[in-house]
C-alpha cells in the first residue's frame, strides 16, 4: 500500500467489498476534486480508478504512452477520418499527462450556455464558477510560465506572434520549480508538475478518503430509483463492489462515463451524444539555430489572439521519438533530416469545432464517432495557415504543412496564404487528434436534451451524479482543467448538502 | 440420453431455438478455463474437412484486462475421446483468436444477444448457456457481420468445461512472426536505418492496444509491404526487395496521394519512430 493508494487492484484477486458515503468513479482533475471536497466536509470517500498510480517515469515517449495512456494512446473517433484522441490512464487521470495549461471558463462561452439553457444562470452563476476556479488556481499555484525555463520553441512562437502583431502570452501552468525538462506529457519527472496525484488526492487522502487503483467499473447499481454501489472488476480478476450510502459520483472523462451509463441500462436521454472537442493540428518548421523542441516547458507559449475564431494557438513539446515522427521525408531523406532533429519546432492550434459526434458500448468498449463540419474544415485551414505564417515570422527556413493536396514545403507568406485559400475541405486531408472532450451527459434543466439536472444530478437516478467535463453543454475553446475542476467543486457541494 | 448427448443429435432448428431461448453467462465463470468443442449441425463432408472436435479458451489479458481467446486444434481422436491437442515444435496449435465481449451494441441476427459474443473479428459466435446458471455446458453458433448485414450459418457447436488453462501462446491477437518480419522491414526503409532491439516494442503494442489496433496495422504493414509488387520498377514484395530498391520503393511511396497509402505510411511512420528510439532509452 501506497502513501496515496489504499487498494491496489492488482493485488485483488479474490471478491473485494467496500463501503463509502461517497464513491467516485475516476481520479483525475474531476474526481479528485470532488474527492478532496467532499473529504474535507468530512464525509467517507473511496475514489475507483483504473490506471495505477504513476511514475517513476519513463524518458521515452513510447514507454510512457504504454504506461499512462489509454490504449497505448492509440484510441480514435471514426469518421471520415480516424481521428486519435488521447486520455490518461492512472491515478490522477488526465492530469499525470497534459501539459498543465490553465484557462477559466470564458465568460463569452459561458453566455453561450445560458443562451441555450437560461435556468443555468441562477442554478450556476457565473461568479460561483470563477470562485471556485480561483480556488483552484490557488492550491495548483497556476502561475505564468517562467521566461527562463521555456526554452527556445516557446520565445520563438512568441517572436512570430509579435511579428504578425497578434495577441499571445506565457502559458498559464500548474507547476511549481519546473526544470524545463520538457517531459509532462510523459509525466513530470521532477514531480514539478501539480497534478492532481500530487495535490488533489492527497488532501483526500489526508481527510481519510481511499483511493483503490487498478478497478475497473463495469456497472452503477440503482435500487428503486437510487444509485446504491458501483460493481467493478479488479486488475487481477477479483469482483468488486463498493456501496455507496449517499452518492454515486461519475468523473470517468466523456468517453468512459457515457459508457458506464449505458452499461448500466441508463440510456434515457442524449447519453453518449453531443460530443464536442477540440480537435488539433500542427505544422512543423525548420529553424537555423537549435531548437530543441523536446526541451524547455513542454507547453509554454500561445497565441490568444485569434480565441474568438475558434483558434487557440501552442507550442507543442514531444518526446523525441514524437518529434522525429514529424520530421519531414522518409528512408534517405528521413535519416538526413534526423541528424537536424534539434532545429524543429511543432506548433499547434487547438480548434474550438462544431461537430458533435457519438459515444457508444460496444462490446465493452467505446465506440467513438466523429465527423467535422464544413465550417470546422474551414477553420482548420486558416488555422494551418496561421501556423505557417507564425513558423516564417519567427525565423523558420522551411514550413511542413502535412496537408494533402498542398505543397509539402512552404518557404514564403504568399503560399500560406493559398493555403488557407485553396486548401483542401476534406477531413482525410488533415492529420489531425482530439483533445478535451466534452458533452456526452450535458447538464440542463430539460431531461429530453440532457442527462444530468442542473444539480449535476443524474435526471432519473437519486444520489447518481456526473462530475466530469461530459456535463459542459458545449465545448470551451480552450483548456478546461480549471473549469472541469470548478464545476467538479460545484457538483461536490450539491453532493455534500444532499 | 445425457444432455450432451442429445443436443449432438438435435437438428439446425432445434439447435437454433436453443440460442434463442438460452441463458447469459458470466465472463468471470469462463476465464482461464478450457472447454472441449464440439462441432454440431454441420454436413458430413465439411466435418472430414474441418474438424469435430476442438478447444477453445478463455483468458483475462492481465495488461488490458479484456477476456480473450483462442482454439486449440486437436487430434481427432473421436468425440468421446480424451483431448489431445496437436503440437508444433512441442506447443499446441492454436487457430482464431479472439475477444469475449458482451452482445450490446453489435449488430447480430435477432435473439442471438442473450449470452456473450465471441467476436472474431466480421465473424461471430453468439454463445448462451443451455441451463440457467450452468456456465459448464454453452452453445454456441457462427454468424458473419458483413457492414450492415448479419448473415447466419449452420455451423453450431457445444463447448463443455475441460480442465483450467494450462498454456498461453504468445502473439495473442498481434501480429504473426512473419508479418512482425515484414513490419520490421518496413519501419527500416521507412527510417532508413536499421532498428535496435524491439522485442519490448512489440510486446507493448500486443498488450495495451485496443482490439481494432491490430487489425488496422495488420493491414497497414500487409499494403506497404505488397503494393510494390503493382509497381513496375519493384514488381516484388518490399522484404523481397535489396536495401537500395526498399529506399527507393518507399520514397516512391511517399508521393502517393491516395488517402489510404498516406494514412498507412503515417501510421508505420510513428511507429518506426517509437521503435527507433527505443534503443535510446537508458
Amino acid at each position: 500500500m501506497s502513501a496515496l493508494v489504499h487498494t491496489d487492484g492488482r493485488d485483488v484477486r479474490r471478491a473485494l467489498c467496500a463501503e463509502a458515503e461517497v464513491v467516485i468513479v475516476g481520479s483525475g482533475p474531476a474526481g479528485a476534486s470532488v474527492a478532496r471536497a467532499c473529504a474535507l466536509a468530512g464525509l467517507s470517500v473511496v475514489v475507483l480508478e483504473e490506471g495505477h498510480e504513476a511514475g517513476p517515469f519513463s524518458k521515452s515517449g513510447f514507454q510512457a504512452m504504454a504506461a499512462l495512456y489509454r490504449d497505448l494512446g492509440t484510441s480514435v473517433a471514426f469518421g471520415p477520418s480516424v481521428m486519435p484522441f488521447l486520455q490518461g490512464r492512472a491515478v490522477g487521470g488526465t492530469s499525470v499527462i497534459n501539459g498543465a495549461i490553465n484557462w477559466k471558463l470564458p465568460r463569452d462561452v459561458y453566455e453561450g450556455w445560458v443562451r441555450d439553457d437560461a435556468a443555468l444562470a441562477d442554478a450556476l452563476p457565473f461568479e460561483a464558477i470563477a470562485r471556485a476556479e480561483e480556488e483552484v488556481e490557488q492550491r495548483l499555484h497556476v502561475r505564468p510560465t517562467d521566461e527562463r525555463i521555456a526554452g527556445p520553441k516557446n520565445l520563438l512562437l512568441a517572436k512570430g506572434a509579435e511579428a504578425l502583431g497578434l495577441e499571445h502570452r506565457p502559458i498559464r501552468r500548474n507547476v511549481r520549480d519546473c526544470e524545463g525538462t520538457g517531459r509532462c506529457l510523459q509525466g513530470c519527472p521532477t514531480g514539478a508538475k501539480l497534478s492532481v496525484d500530487k495535490t488533489y488526492l492527497p488532501d483526500a487522502v489526508a481527510r481519510g478518503a481511499r483511493v483503490f487503483a487498478g478497478i475497473t467499473v463495469e456497472q452503477v447499481r440503482t435500487e428503486r430509483g437510487r444509485a446504491v454501489a458501483v460493481l467493478g472488476r479488479a486488475a487481477a480478476g477479483g469482483r468488486v463492489s463498493v456501496r455507496a450510502r449517499r452518492a454515486v459520483v461519475l468523473a470517468a472523462s466523456a468517453i468512459q462515463t457515457p459508457m458506464l451509463l449505458r452499461q448500466s441500462g441508463l440510456t434515457r436521454g442524449p447519453v453518449g451524444d453531443g460530443l464536442m472537442a477540440h480537435p488539433g493540428l500542427s505544422v512543423t518548421g525548420l529553424f537555423d539555430e537549435p531548437v530543441n523542441n523536446h526541451l524547455g516547458a513542454t507547453q509554454g507559449h500561445e497565441v490568444i489572439g485569434l480565441r474568438r475564431e475558434g483558434i487557440k494557438v501552442e507550442a507543442l513539446g514531444f518526446d523525441r521519438s514524437i518529434l522525429a515522427s514529424r520530421v519531414p521525408g522518409v528512408g534517405r531523406q528521413f535519416a538526413r533530416n534526423l541528424e537536424r532533429l534539434d532545429r524543429y519546432a511543432v506548433w499547434g492550434a487547438a480548434l474550438r469545432a462544431q461537430a458533435k459526434g457519438s459515444v457508444r458500448s460496444v462490446g465493452g468498449r467505446a465506440l467513438v464517432r466523429y465527423a467535422l463540419t464544413q465550417e470546422d474544415l474551414m477553420k482548420a485551414r486558416r488555422a494551418v495557415r496561421v501556423l505557417v505564417e507564425l513558423q516564417l515570422a519567427a525565423g523558420a527556413r522551411e514550413v511542413y504543412p502535412e496537408l494533402s493536396g498542398a505543397p509539402h514545403v512552404v518557404t514564403g507568406r504568399a503560399q500560406a496564404a493559398e493555403l488557407e485559400a485553396r486548401g483542401p475541405l476534406s477531413a482525410g486531408a488533415y492529420t489531425m487528434s482530439m483533445t478535451h472532450l466534452f458533452g456526452t451527459a450535458r447538464l440542463g434543466s430539460d431531461p429530453s436534451r440532457s442527462v444530468v439536472g442542473l444539480d449535476f444530478q443524474h435526471h432519473d437516478v437519486r444520489g447518481l451524479y456526473v462530475a466530469d467535463s461530459s456535463v459542459f453543454p458545449s465545448n470551451t475553446g480552450v483548456n478546461p482543467q480549471i473549469a472541469i475542476m470548478a464545476l467538479a467543486q460545484l457538483c461536490a457541494e450539491r453532493v455534500i448538502k444532499s | 440420453m445425457s444432455l450432451v448427448e442429445t443436443l449432438r443429435n438435435e437438428s439446425r432448428a432445434q439447435l437454433r431455438q436453443r440460442i434463442l431461448e438460452g441463458y447469459p453467462v458470466a465472463p468471470t465463470a469462463l476465464e482461464g478455463w478450457a472447454y472441449r468443442g464440439t462441432s454440431l449441425g454441420l454436413p458430413r463432408f465439411v466435418e472430414r474437412l474441418t474438424w469435430k472436435t476442438f478447444q477453445k479458451t478463455f483468458w483475462r489479458e492481465p495488461a488490458s484486462g479484456r477476456l480473450l481467446g483462442w482454439n486449440v486444434r486437436l487430434e481427432q481422436d473421436g468425440l468421446d475421446a480424451p483431448s489431445r491437442p496437436k503440437l508444433k515444435r512441442g506447443e499446441p496449435v492454436t487457430t482464431g483468436h479472439y475477444q469475449v465481449v458482451r452482445p450490446e451494441g453489435l449488430r447480430a441476427p435477432g435473439g442471438f444477444d442473450r449470452g456473450l459474443i465471441i467476436d472474431y473479428g466480421a465473424l461471430r459466435d453468439p454463445l448462451v448457456a443451455v441451463e440457467p446458471g450452468n456456465s459448464d455446458l454453452l452453445l454456441g453458433v457462427s454468424y458473419l457481420a458483413l457492414g450492415p448485414l448479419c448473415v447466419e450459418t449452420p455451423t453450431y457447436f457445444l463447448l463443455e468445461r475441460e480442465h483450467p488453462l494450462t498454456h498461453v501462446p504468445r502473439g495473442a491477437l498481434a501480429l504473426l512472426g512473419f508479418e512482425r518480419r515484414w513490419a520490421e522491414v518496413l519501419f527500416a526503409a521507412v527510417v532508413g536505418a536499421p532498428l535496435p532491439d524491439t522485442r519490448d516494442f512489440w510486446h507493448q503494442l500486443k498488450t495495451r492496444t485496443p482490439p481494432y489496433f491490430g487489425p488496422g496495422l495488420r493491414a497497414a504493414v500487409h499494403l506497404l509491404t505488397f503494393l510494390p509488387v503493382t509497381m513496375p520498377e519493384f514488381r516484388r514484395p518490399l522484404f523481397a526487395l535489396n536495401e537500395r530498391q526498399r529506399l527507393d520503393c518507399i520514397e516512391r511511396l511517399n508521393t502517393d496521394e491516395r488517402a489510404l497509402v498516406r494514412q498507412s505510411l503515417a501510421t508505420a511512420k510513428i511507429l518506426a519512430c517509437f521503435a527507433l528510439f527505443e534503443g535510446e532509452r537508458p
